[in-house]
This record gives C-alpha cells, structure tokens and sequence, in this order.
C-alpha cells in the first residue's frame, strides 16, 4: 500500500527532520507510529499526505510514485486519505453537519447522498445530537470524534491520525482507538502518531519508533 | 450529476458565506460603487471636454480666395476640386454678394458699406478641415495642397489658433491619461485591498478546503459567484451615485457647462458598461485575492 524508500526531509538546507526512512506499509495494517516530540512523527505522516515533498528518496502508494507530486495530483491524493489532525481543524464557522459533509462535497457528490452517510457516520460515532451545532460548542471529546467523522466519512482507503488523543483524557483516549480499530478490521489502513506509550502497550499492533529522524528497530 | 450537485453546493456556499459575512461583503460592494463612479464620473467629464474642444475644433476654417466670378458649373468643379485635397472635410462657396451681406449683417445698424458695390470682395471658399489635420504641421499641408490650385489667388488660415488649439488638446489629453491613469491604479488597488478582507476572513475555510482535497476550482469557484454578486452589487451603487453626483452637478454649476455632465451613451448603456466592469473588477479582485491563500 505504502512503501516509503530512503526517503530524507531537510529544512531550512541543514535541518534533518527525517533521514534515510525506509519502511513498507501493507493494506489493512495498523501502525503505530511513535517517538518524542520533534522526532519526524508529523512530518511523516505529512509527506504522506502530499502537504510535504521528500528532499530524498521514493514513496510509492498503491504503486504510484509520489516523489515530488505535481500540484494537480495532491487532491485526489487526499480524497483518498483521511487525515485526523492534532488540533481538529474544524471550521467554527459551520455546523458539525457542515464540517463533515465538506468531505463529500469536495468529492462532487450528490448532496441526498451526502446527507445519508452524514447522518450515518455521525449517528455510528454517537455525535448525531450535534449536528447542527457549532464544533465550537462542542467538548474536546466531541471535537475529535466531528474530526473523526469528517476523515472516515469518504470512506478512505488510508487513514492518517496525528497524536488524535493528544487532547483526550484516558477513557476518551481508548475509545478513540478502539474507533480507529474498528475502521481497521474494515480494511482501511490506519497510521497513528503518537507518543502515549499507554495506548501502545495496549494494542498489540506494529510499531515504528522515530528518534531524530530516524527509525529505531 | 456531480457538477450539478456542485454547482448547487457553490451557489448554496456562496450565499451562506454572503449572508454571514453581511457586513464585509455590503462594505464591498459599497467600495466598489465608489471607485466604479468617481472613474465613470472622470471619463464622462473628459468625454465632454474633448468632445467640447473637438467642437471648438471645427471652427478650424481655411478661406480660398479668388478673383472675378464663377458660374455655377464652375462652383461644382471647383468644389470637388476642393473637396478633394487630403484633410478637407467641406467647402462652401461664398459669393462676392452674400460676403458683403454677411458683412453688412456684421455690421448692422451702421451705415458703413453703403454705396458699396457687391464686386467690391472678393468670390471665395470657405473650407473646414477634418478633425485629424488640425495640427499646425498637417494643416500647413493641407494649405499647401490647396494653394496649388490653380485659380486660387490667396489662402488665408489663423496659424496662431490652430497651434493654440492643437496645444490645449495635447495638454487635455495628457493631464487626462495621467489622471485617469492614477485613478484607475488607486481603483484596482482599493477593490483588490477591499476584497481581499472577505478572502482572508476565510483563510481557515480554504486550507481545510484544501486539506480534504478540495481541487482549485473547488475552491475557487463560490469566490468569483462572491465576486459576481459584489460586482452586481458595485454596480448597481455607482450607477446610483453617478445620477445623484450628476444631478448634483447640475444644479450647482452655470448653465453653459451643464454639457460636462451629460452622459456620452444611454442611461441604460451606462448600467449595463458599469456592471460589467463592476462584476470584472469583483472576479478580478477576488482571483488576485485568492491567489495568496491558493499556496497553503
């Protein structure tokens, strides 16, 4: 599904956030992608995502090349993923509905179907309630899970989760993966950063640990 | 079925933007107005002078002079003669009598040219000169082609007015280029500053946009309906404020220059141009706007 060879992202000329990352990622696994803070995590996940170009080295997913991805090809790209980020990026100035449903508006689809996996994924992620209010007034709780929503409602064939318990109590915190477990035995791909060693103890799933750019088996 | 739906969706998003940025957008469009009729106000101004000027113009007159009488077989040949020379727009025979008629209505109520015999002045032509040969250099050529007509006897032309005039309308011209210049730069700067408020009000919509895989279009698309609908609505407010402006005008300034404010075209030509170019400036000001945020 992913296969990421020597790949290196330099800023600013010197700064190595990843270097020399080589690593397979099959369809249908589920990754756990851990480190401190700082150590590449984010913009792995990034340059996966097409929102960053590799300085180096190859990334192929569903055996396209994805080296320096022309600009007109990055859209379709993240239709196909779900991305869930560590500060939501919710919209206060749409309703949940709304925020959820840009998803599938995005893609061109019709707005009755639109509406029926809405009302669908928000009902199966128990926040159906909230519809119609703002993200704003919601809990961070609820907030992760409009988030959630808006990644998992295009049904993507990859999901990509930046630290999505950062903000999150423990309960919270396991209900959130368990959510992201059950999207997985579905057969999607789904990539986790995070840094909570709890949460991976927990789940006997791979992991891959980043230090300063690098992995460390 | 997709690009209906997204059509629906752009025109549905578009409004909804509208509505709950009310303000932001009204202030827009009100900008707009303003700029789109202090520009339209300017060239309807300098339509009327040039056109004023251009009347002015028209007094450019060359007399052809010649001696002893013509027939009126020889009025027509000497007329198509005339007629012909490059820059001359028309000649108009003036008889020997009737320039002593004119002289006497001149001259009315003054017993000056009694006694005076109509053979007394001179037969000539009275020849004006089209709007292009005005200039002293062309009009010297214009002279030239008529002196060599063989039964002319004088030319005579004011080499001091047309070089007056031709000076005044270079400088008009100038000054208005300049200044039309000036405000059509501080026009498009204050629409693009203007809207790029709205733009920036949803910054955080279009990098999300963008982040769930919104193409360019997508993104680009309720903007220029925005633009469209500010445009319109720029429109419609400097059409309202030009009428008021110019019959304000009107009525404050002396009769002999109410022609400075009359409309060159039709009032509902006027609505449509101002229109056009509002809803061109509102899509041109959305799109630069815009295209600092596309590189999120």
């Amino acid at each position: 599904m992913i296969d990421m060879f020597h790949v290196s992202k330099c800023y600013d000329g010197s700064t190595k956030a990843l270097d020399d990352i080589t690593i397979k990622i099959e369809k249908g696994e589920f990754l756990f992608l851990t480190g401190p803070s700082g150590a590449g995590k984010s913009t792995l996940l990034k340059i996966i995502f097409g929102s960053e170009s590799p300085t180096d080295g190859q990334i192929i997913i569903d055996g396209r090349n994805y080296y320096r991805i022309p600009r007109k090809e990055i859209p379709p790209l993240r239709r196909r993923i779900g991305f869930v980020f560590q500060d939501f990026k919710l919209l206060a100035n749409k309703t949940v509905y709304e925020n959820v449903a840009l998803a599938l508006n995005v893609m061109g689809v019709g707005q009755r179907e639109v509406r029926r996996r809405v009302l669908r994924i928000l009902s199966y992620l128990k926040i159906q309630h909230r519809a119609n209010f703002s993200p704003m007034s919601l809990s961070g709780g609820e907030q992760q899970r409009v988030a959630i929503a808006r990644a998992l409602v295009k049904e993507p064939a990859i999901i990509l989760a930046d630290e999505p318990t950062g903000n999150l109590d423990p309960v919270l915190s396991i209900e959130t993966i368990e959510l992201f477990k059950e999207v997985n035995n579905k057969g999607t791909t789904v990539i986790i950063a995070t840094h909570d060693k709890s949460l991976i103890d927990r789940y006997a799933k791979r992991t891959a640990h980043l230090e300063a750019g690098r992995f460390i088996y | 079925m997709g690009s209906v739906s997204n059509l629906f969706y752009f025109i549905t998003d578009s409004l909804r933007s509208l509505k709950s940025n009310i303000l932001t957008a009204l202030f827009t469009s009100v900008t707009l107005g303003f700029a789109l009729a202090i520009f339209a106000l300017f060239l309807v101004l300098f339509l009327n002078i040039n056109w004023a000027l251009g009347n002015i113009g028209d007094n450019t007159k060359v007399m052809l002079y010649f001696s002893g009488s013509a027939t009126p077989a020889e009025v027509r040949r000497f007329t198509t003669l005339v007629e012909g020379v490059e820059g001359v727009r028309s000649a108009k025979y003036v008889s020997s009598a009737s320039a002593l008629g004119e002289l006497k209505d001149e001259f009315s109520g003054q017993d000056l040219f009694d006694g005076i015999e109509s053979g007394m002045l001179p037969a000539s032509f009275e020849v004006k000169i089209l709007p292009g040969y005005r200039e002293p250099e062309r009009l010297s050529a214009v002279v030239a082609g008529l002196k060599r007509l063989k039964w002319v006897d004088s030319v005579e032309y004011s080499a001091e007015w047309a070089a007056r005039l031709s000076s005044v309308l270079n400088f008009v011209e100038l000054a208005a280029l300049l200044f039309g210049l000036f405000l059509g730069v501080a026009t498009i700067f204050i629409i693009t500053n203007t809207i790029r408020l709205t733009v920036y009000a949803r910054r955080d919509e279009i990098e999300v946009m963008r982040l769930v895989g919104a193409s360019d279009f997508f993104i680009k698309a309720p903007f220029f309906i925005e633009g469209v609908v500010q445009g319109v609505g720029g429109g419609v407010i400097s059409f309202g404020l030009l009428l008021l402006w110019s019959s304000i005008l009107v009525a404050k300034i002396p009769d002999y220059l109410a022609f400075l404010v009359v409309m060159p075209v039709s009032l509902s030509a006027m609505f449509i141009m101002l229109m056009l170019t509002g809803i061109a400036a509102g899509v041109a000001g959305s799109f630069i706007s815009l295209a600092r945020f596309m590189k999120i």
